[in-house]
């Protein structure tokens, strides 16, 4: 398992957002609310499924409601990232 | 770790979405409140098309249980402390007193669990004395809170779990889901299906809808816990079942309301399935001709 930066993860979610909602990733704004973005919540909870498989670890179900947005997300793996990877 | 200053986020956000919200005004002189006790599960705007039919003295409103921060929780959480339906009847019928909305007559209609708090409302304000205000108590496809649909979680049939998980899936996508589950399938065929009928994207990952379904898994148990324990008294007034062609339990008549009344059951049969219903245009006309006439409420017909 590797360690995911904040930065990473928030790449990772910009652009999984972006093909998702068929815009540029621009037009991702890091700081707005996941249920402010024209995406449903299946299409939320299937891309945190897809974003567990990437980790390779799950976020706790709490999560979203705790970190609404892909910055405070972002950050929020990367502490939970440095938790699950055994310091080398 | 750092400090948790979402937490205050997490507060605000939900702090702006009020249980009791009002989904229009009457077109005419108000003579009564309709109020629709939605459970979450599907986004509240599932009850538009019927609001727009509402007769022009209904003033229509909408108790949205997922805004109560508890019950939003514990679909979040397995171990979270639970609000009972006893608890969140009292929060609906507190704000609908506060908002002056059970001084005339009141229609309380509420799908799926959310018949369930209904009729613990249409309860506590039968207690106070106040139950003639309810003029119409409807439920649809609501599963009475009676001792033989009572199950234990872990009594939830893998198949009936995936039938029910397919027409949310329909439901949420705005299409119709042909996928009627044998004791052969399983997610993976699911969603196998769900890309082949274009519901989802070709490339969604199995672990992504895998996430889906644990979290309608973990709204099902939570309503479950909230109403564990629940064995309501009978109440002396018609009770409307609508029950569609794809209920939950479409083998049960009755589900369960029929111990619940000691009047006749007055059940309406409509087309579409459990996530649907309110989305079917002859159901939303069957409901609205109900609502224009709601059948005798706790007065004995002559």
């Amino acid at each position: 398992m590797q360690r995911v930066t904040a930065d990473e993860a928030r790449l990772w979610l910009v652009e999984k957002l972006a093909v998702r909602l068929g815009v540029d990733k621009e037009q991702i704004d890091a700081e707005r609310y996941f249920d402010e973005f024209d995406l449903d919540s299946t299409e939320a909870l299937i891309l945190a499924g897809e974003l567990e498989k990437w980790l390779g670890f799950e976020l706790e179900a709490t999560a979203l409601w705790y970190h609404p947005t892909i910055a405070a997300l972002s950050e929020h793996i990367a502490e939970e990232s440095d938790r699950h990877v055994a310091p080398a | 770790m750092s400090p948790r200053p979402d937490t205050a986020v997490a507060a605000r956000r939900s702090l702006r979405r009020p249980l009791l919200t009002a989904l229009g005004t009457a077109a005419g002189p108000t003579a009564r409140t309709v109020c629709a006790v939605h459970p979450g599960a599907l986004p509240p705007t599932i009850w538009q098309d019927l609001v727009a039919r509402l007769p022009e003295d209904s003033a229509p409103h909408l108790c949205d249980l997922g805004n109560v921060p508890a019950y939003a929780m514990a679909a979040l959480d397995p171990t979270a402390p639970v609000p009972g339906v006893r608890e969140l009847a009292a929060q609906c019928l507190a704000e609908l007193t506060a908002a002056g909305l059970t001084e005339r007559q009141l229609t309380l209609i509420g799908w799926s669990f959310g018949g369930v708090v209904a009729y613990e409302i249409a309860a506590q304000l039968a207690a106070e004395g106040r139950g003639d205000v309810v003029d119409a108590l409807v439920v649809l496809d609501s599963i009475a809170p009676v001792a033989a649909f009572q199950p234990a979680d872990d009594a939830l049939r893998p198949t009936l779990l995936l039938d029910w998980f397919a027409m949310y899936l329909g439901a949420k996508r705005g299409r119709r889901f042909d996928f009627v589950p044998t004791d052969e399938d399983d997610l993976g065929t699911l969603l196998d299906a769900a890309t082949a009928q274009g519901l989802l994207p070709a490339d969604t990952e199995e672990a992504g809808l895998r996430k889906l379904f644990t979290a309608f898994h973990a709204g099902l148990v939570r309503n479950n816990r909230c109403t564990a324990g629940y064995l309501p008294d009978p109440l002396d007034r018609t009770i409307t079942l609508v029950k569609p062609a794809g209920s939950l339990l479409p083998a049960s008549p009755d589900l369960g309301w029929a111990g619940l009344s000691g009047r006749p059951l007055h059940k309406l049969t409509v087309p579409g399935d459990h996530y649907t219903l309110l989305g079917e245009p002859e159901t939303v006309a069957a409901l609205a001709a109900l609502l224009a006439a709601p059948p005798t409420g706790t007065r004995q017909a002559d």
